[in-house]
Parts: C-alpha cells; sequence; structure tokens
C-alpha cells in the first residue's frame, strides 16, 4: 500500500472500535456493541428461551393429557428434562451457528459476533463463547436461587458466591473491547452490524446537460490555488456533512460557512454579477474544488490533515486521537 | 464556458467539474457492482443465505474482494467520506456471510465427532492427565480417611446426596440400594435424564470455571474425588466393595471420565490463563479455549450416554461381572475413539 493509503490508518483505534484484518489484509474497522444493546439483546433471548421452554412443557402438558404415552408418561417427563436442558445450554450457540454470528435478540439489536482477529468465525468458538455462559449466567442465577430464605453463615457463602460471580458476569464493563469472558476464551467479540447508505456524489451532477444559471455559477464561483492552499481534509470532511444535511437550519447554517469561508480564503465576488450570492452553489463549488486539489496532493503522496497541516513540521503524536475522542 | 472538458484543471480554476475528479470516475465505473453486492447481502441477511440462486452465491466472494478492493483504493484516492464509509459497512457486511460460520447443523457434528472432539483431546492430554490425577487423588485420600474412621463421611458427601446410604445405615439396606428390583422403565427414563442433567451442569461449570486460574476446577475435582472414594469406603467396610465397584464402574467409566475431560478442559483453559507462554496471554487463551470448549461438549455427549448406562443398564442389570464388563467395553471404546480417530489424516502439526 501506498503511505497515503496506510497513513491515517496507522493510528492507533479509538475507545468504542474494533479493527479487524480481513484475511485479505484489509483494515475493516467497526463500532463494538456497547453495553446496553448487548444486555438488550441478552433479555430478548433469555425471553425467547423461556418461551421455548413454557412451549415445551405445555407441549408435554397436552401429550400427557390425551394419554399419549401410557405407562406413567415417564418417559415425557425424561425427554422433557433433556429438551430443557438442551436449550437451556445450546440456545445461543446453535442459534449463532445458524444465523452466522447473531442470535435472534442479536439480531433484533442488530448486533454481530465476529473473530477478534478477522479470521473466519469457526463453530468451535460460537460453541466455547456460549458454554462459558454457564459462570456468567448460570452460576450467579443459581447462588440467587440458593440464597432464598437462608440465614446466618449460608448466606454469607451465598454472598460471597454472588459477588464472585457477579465478577465473571460484569467482565465486559472492564476491558477495552468489551469481551465478556465467553469472548475471551473464543477469542471473538461483539459488534454493531454497520450500515451505511451511498448518497450522491456532491461533485457530480444529476443532469446531463447544464443549465445556463449553473454555467453562470461555474463560471462565477471560482477559487486561485492559494485559495485552496488554506483546508485540509478534515475541514473537507465537515464541509461534505453541511452540504448533506437536509434539515430546517440546513441553509442557515450553510449560509454562515460560506461567509466564514468567503472571509478566510479572502475570496472576491465578480461585482458584475447579476444573481444575489447563493450560499449554496459557492459552497458546492468550493467543494468540488478543493476535493480535487486535495485529491490530486493525495497521488502524490501527499495527506494535508486538517488548516493547520503545514505538511512541513512533524505531527504532535496524539493529536488526531483528542480530536476523534 | 463548459466544465465537462475532460482533462481540466480543476484544482486551478475549480468550477464544479465532477466529471474530472478521479475519485468521482472512480465511483461511477464501479458502483454498479457495489449495488449489485448490496442487494444480495439484502436478501442473504433478510432470509438466509441459501435464498440466493447459485450463480449469486458463487459471485459473492469475488463481489465482496472487488469490494475490498475498492475501498482501499478509495481510502488511498477519494476524500468523499461517505464513499469510504458506505464501502467499508458493505465489505464489512460481506465479510459476515464470506467469513461467517459456514457448515450446517449436521457437518459441523459430524466433523466434530469424526475429527475435531478426539484431535482436541489429543491435544490436551496433559491437563486431562492432570485432572484425572486430583480427582483419583481425592478418591483415595477419600478412601483412606474415612476406612479409618467412617464418621468423615458425613464431611466429605452432602446428606441430601446419599439419600440414606450413610454409616447409619444397616449393611441390608446398602445392599439394596446396589441391586434395586428395577422399577417400571419409563421412572427410569426420568431417573436417567434428571442424571444427565445434573452431571453435565456440574461438569460445564468445572469447565467454565477454568477461566479462574483452574482454581475452582481443581477444587471441584478434588471433592467430588472425596465423595466418591468416601462412598466406595462405606460399602466396603460392610464387606460390598466389589459389588459397589460393580455399580459404580457400569456407568462410571463414562460418566467419570466425562468429568475428568471436563475439568482437563477447565485446567487447560486455567492454564493458558495463568502461563501465556510465547503469545499474549488473550491470543493464547482464545487458541487453547476452543480447544477447551471442544472437550467440554465432548463431556456433555458422554454424559448423555453415562446417564443412560446409570438410569437404565444399570438398574436393570444386577450382575456384578456383567457390570464390570459392560462398563470395562465402554472405557476401551472411549480410548480407543479417543486416541485413533481421525489421528491418521488431520493431526494438526505441534
Amino acid at each position: 500500500m501506498t503511505p497515503a493509503a496506510t497513513q491515517p490508518l496507522a493510528d492507533t483505534v479509538p475507545r468504542g472500535k474494533h479493527r479487524i484484518l480481513t484475511p485479505e489484509g484489509v483494515p475493516l474497522t467497526f463500532d463494538l456493541a456497547d453495553s446496553g444493546e448487548r444486555l438488550g439483546a441478552f433479555l430478548l433471548d433469555a425471553f425467547f428461551i423461556v418461551l421455548i421452554i413454557v412451549g415445551l412443557v405445555i407441549g408435554a402438558a397436552v401429550l400427557g393429557w390425551f394419554g399419549f404415552l401410557s405407562g406413567g408418561g415417564g418417559w415425557l417427563m425424561a425427554a422433557l428434562v433433556v429438551a430443557m436442558f438442551l436449550v437451556r445450554t445450546f440456545y445461543f450457540a446453535l442459534s449463532e451457528l445458524h444465523w452466522r454470528g447473531a442470535t435472534p435478540g442479536k439480531r433484533a439489536m442488530k448486533l454481530r459476533v465476529i473473530d477478534r482477529a478477522g479470521g473466519p468465525l469457526r463453530p468451535d468458538a460460537i460453541l466455547v463463547r456460549n458454554l462459558m455462559r454457564e459462570i456468567e449466567i448460570f452460576l450467579p442465577l443459581t447462588a440467587l436461587l440458593a440464597g432464598q430464605g437462608t440465614t446466618g453463615d449460608e448466606s454469607w457463602m451465598i454472598l460471597f458466591l454472588l459477588a464472585w460471580s457477579g465478577l465473571f458476569t460484569l467482565f465486559p464493563l472492564f476491558n477495552r473491547d468489551r469481551l465478556r469472558l465467553g469472548d475471551l476464551v473464543a477469542g471473538t467479540c461483539v459488534i454493531a452490524a454497520p450500515r451505511a447508505m451511498l448518497l450522491r456524489d456532491l461533485v457530480e451532477r444529476t443532469a446531463k446537460r447544464t443549465s445556463a444559471a449553473e454555467e453562470a455559477a461555474a463560471a462565477r464561483y471560482r477559487f486561485t490555488p492559494q485559495q485552496l492552499n488554506v483546508y485540509g481534509v478534515m475541514e473537507l470532511q465537515t464541509l461534505e456533512e453541511v452540504l448533506r444535511r437536509g434539515d430546517v437550519h440546513a441553509a442557515a447554517t450553510r449560509h454562515e460557512v460560506s461567509l466564514r469561508i468567503r472571509k478566510r480564503i479572502a475570496w472576491q465576488d465578480d461585482p458584475a454579477a447579476a444573481a444575489p450570492f447563493d450560499a449554496a452553489a459557492f459552497l458546492k463549488a468550493f467543494y468540488a474544488a478543493q476535493r480535487g486539489r486535495l485529491e490530486q496532493d493525495m497521488l502524490f503522496g501527499v495527506r494535508r490533515k486538517d488548516k493547520n497541516d503545514r505538511g512541513t513540521k512533524p505531527r504532535l503524536p496524539g493529536s488526531r486521537d483528542r480530536r476523534s475522542r | 464556458m463548459s466544465d465537462a472538458l475532460p482533462g481540466k484543471d480543476y484544482s486551478g480554476n475549480g468550477s464544479a467539474g465532477g466529471a474530472q475528479l478521479k475519485s468521482a470516475q472512480f465511483r461511477r465505473e464501479r458502483e454498479a457492482s457495489w449495488r449489485a453486492l448490496e442487494r444480495m447481502l439484502a436478501q442473504a441477511e433478510s432470509s438466509g443465505l441459501r435464498s440466493l440462486s447459485g450463480e449469486n452465491l458463487l459471485r459473492l466472494p469475488s463481489l465482496y474482494r472487488a469490494t475490498l478492493s475498492a475501498l482501499s483504493v478509495a481510502r488511498s484516492i477519494s476524500l468523499d467520506r461517505n464513499l469510504v464509509t458506505y464501502l467499508e459497512t458493505l465489505a464489512a457486511r460481506a465479510y459476515f456471510h464470506v467469513y461467517g460460520p459456514r457448515a450446517g447443523l449436521p457437518s459441523v457434528m459430524a466433523t466434530f465427532l469424526s475429527r475435531t472432539l478426539p484431535a482436541a483431546i489429543r491435544q490436551m492430554k496433559w491437563p486431562i492427565l492432570l485432572s484425572a490425577a486430583i480427582l483419583f487423588l481425592g478418591a483415595g485420600s477419600g478412601y483412606a480417611v474415612t476406612l479409618a474412621n467412617v464418621d468423615w463421611f458425613y464431611t466429605f458427601v452432602d446428606t441430601d446426596l446419599a439419600s440414606g446410604r450413610t454409616p447409619a445405615a444397616t449393611t441390608e439396606y446398602l445392599r439394596t440400594t446396589l441391586f434395586d428390583p428395577p422399577p417400571a422403565t419409563d421412572r427410569l427414563a426420568y431417573f436417567a435424564s434428571a442424571l444427565f442433567t445434573h452431571n453435565a451442569k456440574i461438569t460445564l461449570l468445572s469447565f467454565a470455571l477454568g477461566i479462574a486460574f483452574g482454581i475452582p476446577t481443581l477444587l471441584l475435582l478434588f471433592s467430588n474425588g472425596l465423595m466418591m472414594g468416601a462412598f466406595v469406603a462405606l460399602f466396603a467396610s460392610r464387606g460390598l466393595g466389589v459389588e459397589m465397584l460393580g455399580w459404580l464402574w457400569i456407568h462410571g467409566t463414562t460418566e467419570i471420565f466425562a468429568i475428568i475431560l471436563g475439568g482437563g478442559a477447565g485446567l487447560a483453559i486455567g492454564e493458558a490463563a495463568l502461563f501465556p507462554g510465547e503469545k499474549s496471554r488473550i491470543d493464547n487463551l482464545a487458541e487453547r479455549g476452543k480447544i477447551a470448549g471442544v472437550i467440554a461438549l465432548g463431556a456433555v455427549l458422554m454424559l448423555f450416554v453415562a446417564g443412560g448406562l446409570e438410569g437404565i443398564g444399570r438398574q436393570v442389570i444386577n450382575d456384578t461381572p456383567l457390570r464390570f464388563g459392560i462398563g470395562s467395553v465402554m472405557l476401551l471404546g472411549w480410548l480407543a475413539y479417543f486416541s485413533l480417530a481421525g489421528a491418521a489424516s488431520t493431526e494438526r502439526p505441534r
């Protein structure tokens, strides 16, 4: 890769993000799922598990009612006990296997399990990350249930067990990648499934032909190389955001931004221009010119990060990080 | 003046010359294939990868790689943040499908049984042997101590679990617990399933607790051993030692083997957490953890078999030599399976 391509990626990964290197060697950055989303997904899944178990019990009761299995229904009870155990233990593993790293709860919350290093998500990783729930969920749960109605030394023991197993449960809150113990042991992490729409390119025109007004605008809003030397990538992308905004204040913001840019780059309007100054057209033209300029610089290996980056003095370490937090 | 002329110096006179931007041109050329991939992913995400036609399924990896390379290019030539973000998420969504768990459950289970499980057990033989040593150390201690002073029985064994089989019981009663007249088979099935789930939960617990540097796993193994030893000692003190062993042997060779495997898996995790070796602790845990999880699942499957043997076989078969025979056959079977299955073709290097 060219230096221009690696440079913006060489920075440390910001908090709340996780970067993997795909087997093809391309880095991809994901948003880590936050604790609330994961708790929501878990509660949904727990609800589904309870639903399934209730369904199993009702099913067994109905079968028993109709005397489906004569002779005491012991086989039915046996099947029910085993089925309940299987649901409780393997619901997560099987659904993650089936839906490629997302249980129904995770699907609803738009979360996903990935291999932490970027490799394929293997079935054994799915298995082990979910078997660890034994101490993350079931141990504290058992301690809670056992705590009912105990007194004296015994309840102190239970309290100790609860606190100790609570540490396992709360483990994701204490590490950077929000790994629970199962993730730690399986080499996985949970990320927010990404979604982004491809919007229209701001420098692309929709209509094939250019109207007279557009041509006039193109002739009017022109910039010298010196004027394009002022800003860097960060300002360009902020401008992109301003131009893509569609809320009620967008026009006012654009007007204000255009005034600031005019002042900063000392841009003079054509005194002979008949039409009033159009902030949106000005900004669009400036965006296109500025992007063209910066992209051309990038092809030559120069990436001006922001207006303070003059390309000569070395960048202070951490200066980008402070901004991104 | 028209700004649609190719090759115009946009940086100099900078009119809205989108047609000339290399990044815009790059996007125009490739956008169709990104949209195609996006449609494919939307379908796969909503109704599963199987809903894609065979032709599309074949195109998915190549579209994924094309998108990845477009992403690399876009990162180095384009400053359109929306475009780069879009490509990044598109590549990520495709990545889930290309590198997600591939196989369906039947083939996963087949590979698991024929190769993964035996290989994992061979790879983790030292933690497993340690687990066995601790369990038998506990059993030996429990046996010796209880034989010397039978009151120790109450220390080692939870009286709820003993269900009357205590030093206070008569020898006759103890004998009947070994050779029960079998109740109806459907009662036995229920008994077996309850045993299975109880043992499986304990084994999974001793596996998962290995993360606390293996210490709780060691304690669980040792205390289980003590209990076993105390029981055998109680029966041995009444001259029922061989009968007791037969009662234990028929299912115990499977059940205790499974407990040892579960404990060994826990110890393997604990060892990885304590002694990372050449790799970082977290990488080492991730690698050994997967192998240990495979063993834990294997232990659960064995316990299912053991539940059948214990709940049904032991109650129906009341002949001590036959009990020993079945238990021994099971033991040899497990040993042969774990040491031989898949060994020729797929042993991992190392």
